[in-house]
């Protein structure tokens, strides 16, 4: 599915991603673990195209992708939520998933500027798939409410919505379940597990373990961009390594949720 | 397709028509119908800029270089090379969207406000050009320019401009509106509220900026064009920094983002010159001072505060 060949991407003197090689099998949700600095949301940067990287290459389906602007990666299949979040909050909630439409949507400019009937027929599908998407993650309560109305807890979701509506092969989480309550998690992680049975590959960065570890079927510990250990969530828990590095006293609590 | 008369964007569109058919029947004289068509001639302009600026979040401080080269074009082509003055115009817009995109490609590949540099760079540029061509424009003494005429059908008087650029201004609006409610329309806004994600959404971010860019600058371009043959006689200060400052003004006091706003905000500032003189000798400051006002008091703009104080007292 997705291949990395000896990535490296560098700020100034500080070694962000570390000649780091990796594949992703297609149709499963997998995790990308590691304290603060080791390089996550970098390396989501990289394979979503924001960033360009140092050297080494990426794969995606046996294409080459390394270097492509984000809208061609988009247009390929992968799609991606933010850790801080990235909301068009000049637009109401059902907008923002029409956004993600956009790569399906007839829009071409002479059509646009006069509305022809064409233009308007796409639009009505892009709505009634966009309110599809919002009751899939929850939120078909008022499409039309602008989206700063919307809860922390929901914009995360408005995200995940949004990346849907681009119909991905490969979607990248940054943090779903950050600053959620116990229940919206739940909920994130169904949302989740619900997509990958569609047949969608999911990588997850997240800092909570509990998700991590339940719905992981495997996982990718990254400490200074460099690669610590790879495995199931079983063989993740009992490695030393990652104890030392990342999961400390929290992996005993961990093991005993899952 | 199906009309819904209570989108606002049909009611609006019913009421900017109905306010050009009713308004010459209540203009006194000749003075009042020359405001009016100025009106409408900068509403063209200010429609274009909003997009840009309002949908997009993309500055121009150079629009009236675009204003003056178009107004220029049509006046060498028909003056000095005689060609008819619907091709002039479409030449000009031509020339226009070609240097507007020029620009605007390498610069619109980065984020953030380059574009306000380079096109205010580019604005003085045009101003310097028409003041020196002195063999081509007449430079700062300016040149006359012929009648318009549309297929042999010469416009001339007051009614005559009135409706042709009333009627402009009105596809004008219309066009924009559909772009604006179309994928495209989204789009922009997107690029407006988060670059980054609207990019990896799928949108050729850098392809949207230029296309509003080149659209706004060929707008300009074209009410320039009018402008030259309504007034007749041309000089380089239609295409001043100062000019394009006064569009953007324009655009800010109606109201960001808002097609209607830009039309009453180029109402506004056209006609009030016109009418307080105390304005012909302080236009440069007062208009910096309604700018600076509508920013820390009405930073939505004209349009959209009343419509929001409306609905929400209603």
């Amino acid at each position: 599915m997705l291949r990395v060949e000896r990535l490296s991407k560098a700020f100034g003197g500080v070694q962000a991603i570390r000649e780091l090689s990796f594949a992703l099998e297609p149709g499963r949700i997998q995790s990308i673990i590691g304290p603060n600095g080791a390089g996550k949301t970098t390396l989501f940067n990289l394979i979503s195209g924001v960033l360009a990287p140092d050297s080494g290459r990426i794969w995606l389906a046996d294409r080459d992708i390394t270097g492509r602007r984000p809208f061609e990666l988009a247009r390929v299949g992968i799609a991606r939520t933010f850790q801080n979040l990235q909301i068009f909050f000049n637009m109401s909630v059902r907008e923002n998933v029409m956004l993600g439409c956009h790569r399906h949507l007839e829009r071409g400019f002479w059509r646009c500027l006069v509305r022809s009937p064409k233009i308007a027929r796409s639009e009505r599908a892009c709505r009634e798939r966009a309110d599809e998407i919002l009751r899939r993650v929850g939120l078909a309560g008022d499409p039309d409410a602008p989206a700063e109305s919307l809860a922390y807890g929901a914009l995360r979701r408005l995200e995940i919505a949004r990346a849907l509506a681009t119909e991905p092969r490969l979607l990248l989480l940054d943090e779903p379940a950050a600053g959620c309550n116990a229940r919206e998690t739940k909920e994130i992680d169904a949302l989740i597990q619900g997509v990958a049975a569609d047949g969608v590959t999911v990588v997850l960065v997240e800092h909570d373990m509990r998700l991590v570890m339940n719905i992981s079927e495997r996982i990718l510990v990254l400490d200074h961009g460099e690669r610590l250990a790879e495995g199931t969530a079983a063989e993740i828990r009992a490695n030393p390594a990652v104890i030392a590095a990342y999961l400390g006293s929290t992996a005993a609590g961990a093991s005993d949720a899952a | 397709m199906r009309a819904n008369w209570r989108r606002p964007r049909t009611g609006g569109l019913l009421t900017l028509a109905l306010a050009i058919a009713l308004l010459p029947w209540f203009l006194p004289n000749a003075f009042f119908f020359d405001v009016a068509i100025n009106v409408g001639l900068a509403a063209i302009v200010c429609v274009g800029l909003n997009l840009l600026i309002g949908y997009a979040g993309q500055i121009s401080l150079g629009h009236a270089g675009f204003f003056g080269l178009g107004a220029y074009c049509s006046a060498i082509l028909t003056q000095r090379y005689g060609w008819p003055p619907t091709l002039a115009l479409l030449s000009g817009m031509l020339l226009v969207g070609v240097l507007a995109f020029a620009v605007a490609r390498p610069i619109l590949r980065l984020r953030g406000h380059y574009l306000a540099m380079a096109t205010l760079g580019l604005g003085i540029i045009i101003a310097i050009v028409l003041n020196q061509e002195t063999a081509l424009t007449g430079g700062p003494d300016g040149m006359p320019v012929g009648r318009f005429a549309v297929f042999g059908l010469a416009i001339d008087g007051d009614w005559m401009w009135y409706w042709l650029v009333g009627g402009a201004l009105l596809v004008t609006v219309w066009l924009a509106l559909n772009l604006i409610e179309s994928p495209i329309g989204r789009a922009l806004r997107a690029v407006h509220g988060a670059e980054i994600a609207a990019a990896t959404a799928g949108v050729d971010t850098t392809r949207y900026k230029v296309l509003v860019f080149v659209l706004s600058a060929v707008l300009a371009s074209f009410a320039g064009s009018l402008f030259a043959h309504y007034t007749g006689f041309l000089t380089p200060d239609e295409a001043t920094f100062f000019r394009s400052i006064e569009f953007v003004t324009m655009v800010v006091l109606g109201g960001m983002a808002s097609v209607f706003g830009s039309v009453v905000g180029a109402a506004i500032l056209t006609a009030l010159p016109q009418f307080l003189t105390v304005f012909q000798d302080y236009e440069q400051v007062v208009f910096g001072l309604v700018l600076m006002l509508v920013m820390i008091f009405l930073p939505r703009g004209l349009v959209p505060s009343l419509l929001g104080y409306a609905a929400r007292s209603g």
